[in-house]
């Protein structure tokens, strides 16, 4: 019985290990994500501010 | 087409939005740097903080990178869009200014529209127009990468780029020696006339007495409205008109490289602008005044004013009776075949015409000064009726006409002139007249001239179908 409890015991704490290691890793791809979505969507801004403010019809003389 | 820069704003997809789209890729770049580089030294001091930190620290130093790679894949994307768009639009221009041009020539070709200035004679396709804003002067006012209907001065003012839509209205001028041309000088049909012969062979009177009644009489006959198409030849006959009256001859033309005399006609098949050309006759003097006589390039036809004094026989003819009359008269010192040479080996060295080419342009040969002795009886209308009412079969009044004054001039020991003639030109006909009709005197009575107006009828019915009306009616 003593063996069983043992063996328990280690799965779950390599379950308790294992689930730590996922929601840091949860964690860090989640951040990841999120800043490769921002960074995308930022550097898509820069592009649309570059162009609106470079793009304009030539002056004309009033 | 010309690459010379123009005072005026060029179209955007010619020039701007190139700069543009450079300008947006570098700007963006400079964004991107600044968003990456402010991140991550965000990132880095938030690393060594706490959970939340940390994360953030994560978040940031992601999005670092992310600006960097995909700035770098929208750049792509987006300046890959923004030059096909810039590129379609600028060949969808090009090909639309490029049929609009070719038209606005195929139109001009088939009118036999083309700029001639009548002060450096100058033949060329276009002028340089000023804008009616600034005064700034456009040199290639066509459609163009300036605009394919209209282009915009650089002082703001619209300006017409093509025919079609009215361009010749602007001032313009021309573009080899800046002479300020009207439209007619552009905008027309054209007849190109000079009046070629010696120093005193009467070529002045012979222009002016001819303008006057194309103006006066025979335009209005063959139903065409005759006016002036500027305010020089206006002049010029108002002068020559008010000497005529009281009995003085024009005065003498001093230019060797004439200005043009224009007469603008207006009727039937469009609007038409007559070049006359007066080169003093000293100009036939040497072969080098008459280079520059450009409008030998592109002639209507040619008037060929013989003094018949200037010929040996005629003055040995008239000997007794010329001793009192020279000032009267004034013989031309320059012999006519030399006269004609000039013209002859200047247009082979310089106009083209073959060594032994035949010019396709008519000439007219007029003897002048008919008023004198007995010319008129002897190669007038009444040599010419007696020479048709003598002739053995039916014989019309034009080839009666030829057939007198040639056989004359051959008497006059004038063959060698009339056969360079007749080699050298694919059509003569030979005519007389009196500029003046009678001797100048002291009287002060009004010149009346006779026989003007057939020879330069003659030739503008050959170059124009319009002045054949009056023969066909």
């Amino acid at each position: 019985m003593d063996d069983v409890g043992e063996i328990l015991g280690c799965v779950f704490g390599l379950l308790m290990i294992v689930l730590v290691i996922a929601t840091i890793a949860t964690a860090i791809s989640g951040c990841m994500t999120v800043g490769v979505v921002y960074g995308a969507g930022r550097s898509l801004w820069n592009y649309g501010l570059a162009f609106g403010r470079n793009v304009r019809r030539e002056e004309v003389p009033v | 087409m010309s690459t010379a820069a123009e005072p005026a704003i060029k179209s955007y997809f010619f020039g701007k939005g190139y700069r543009d789209l450079w300008a947006t890729i570098r700007d963006s770049w400079r964004l991107n740097l600044e968003t990456a580089g402010g991140h991550f030294n965000a990132a880095a001091s938030l690393i060594p903080g706490d959970y939340w930190d940390k994360a953030k620290g994560i978040f940031l130093g992601t999005a670092s990178v992310a600006v960097i790679l995909f700035g770098t894949a929208f750049f792509i994307l987006a300046s890959a869009v923004h030059v096909v768009v810039l590129v379609a639009l600028l060949v969808t221009i090009y090909l639309a200014f490029s049929l609009v041009y070719l038209l606005e020539r195929a139109v001009l070709l088939i009118k036999k529209y083309f700029t001639v200035c009548p002060i450096c004679h100058e033949k060329f396709d276009l002028p340089e127009y000023f804008c009616p804003g600034c005064g700034a002067v456009h040199r290639r006012l066509i459609p163009s990468s300036y605009g394919i209907l209209w282009r915009t001065c650089r002082c703001g003012t619209r300006l017409p780029a093509t025919f079609f839509l009215k361009r010749g209205e602007l001032r313009s001028r021309c573009s080899k020696c800046e002479e300020l041309l009207e439209q007619d000088h552009l905008e027309s049909r054209k007849i190109f006339v000079p009046i070629v012969g010696g120093p005193a062979v009467g070529k002045s009177a012979f222009l002016y007495s001819a303008a006057q009644r194309l103006l006066d009489e025979e335009a209005g006959r063959l139903g065409l409205v005759a006016s002036f198409a500027e305010a020089a030849s206006e002049g010029d006959l108002a002068r020559a008109k008010a000497a005529l009256q009281t009995g003085r001859a024009p005065d003498k033309t001093v230019d060797t490289l004439p200005r043009a005399f224009n007469i603008r006609l207006e009727g039937r098949g469009g609007r038409r602008l007559l070049y006359l050309y007066d080169p003093a006759g000293e100009a036939f003097n040497d072969t080098t005044d008459l280079i520059l006589h450009r409008f030998q390039g592109f002639l209507s036809g040619m008037i060929f004013l013989i003094d018949p004094f200037s010929i040996r026989a005629v003055r040995a003819e008239y000997a007794d009776q010329l001793s009192g009359l020279e000032t009267a008269l004034n013989p031309s010192r320059l012999p006519v075949t030399d006269a004609l040479s000039r013209v002859l080996v200047t247009m082979e060295e310089h106009f083209g015409l073959a060594k032994t080419g035949r010019l396709k342009s008519p000439v007219a040969v007029v003897l002048s000064k008919l008023d004198a002795f007995d010319l008129d009886d002897r190669l007038g209308e009444p040599a010419i009726s007696r020479h048709i009412t003598a002739a053995s079969e039916p014989l019309d009044r034009a080839r009666a006409r030829d057939s007198v004054i040639r056989d004359q001039l051959v008497r006059w020991d004038q063959a060698d002139l009339v056969q360079q003639l007749e080699t050298r030109f694919t059509r003569v006909a030979y005519f007389s007249c009196t500029a003046l009709g009678r001797m100048p005197d002291a009287t002060g009575r009004p010149f009346e001239p006779q026989g003007i107006m057939e020879p330069l009828l003659w030739i503008l019915g050959d170059a124009d179908r319009v002045f054949r009306q009056r023969e066909v009616a």
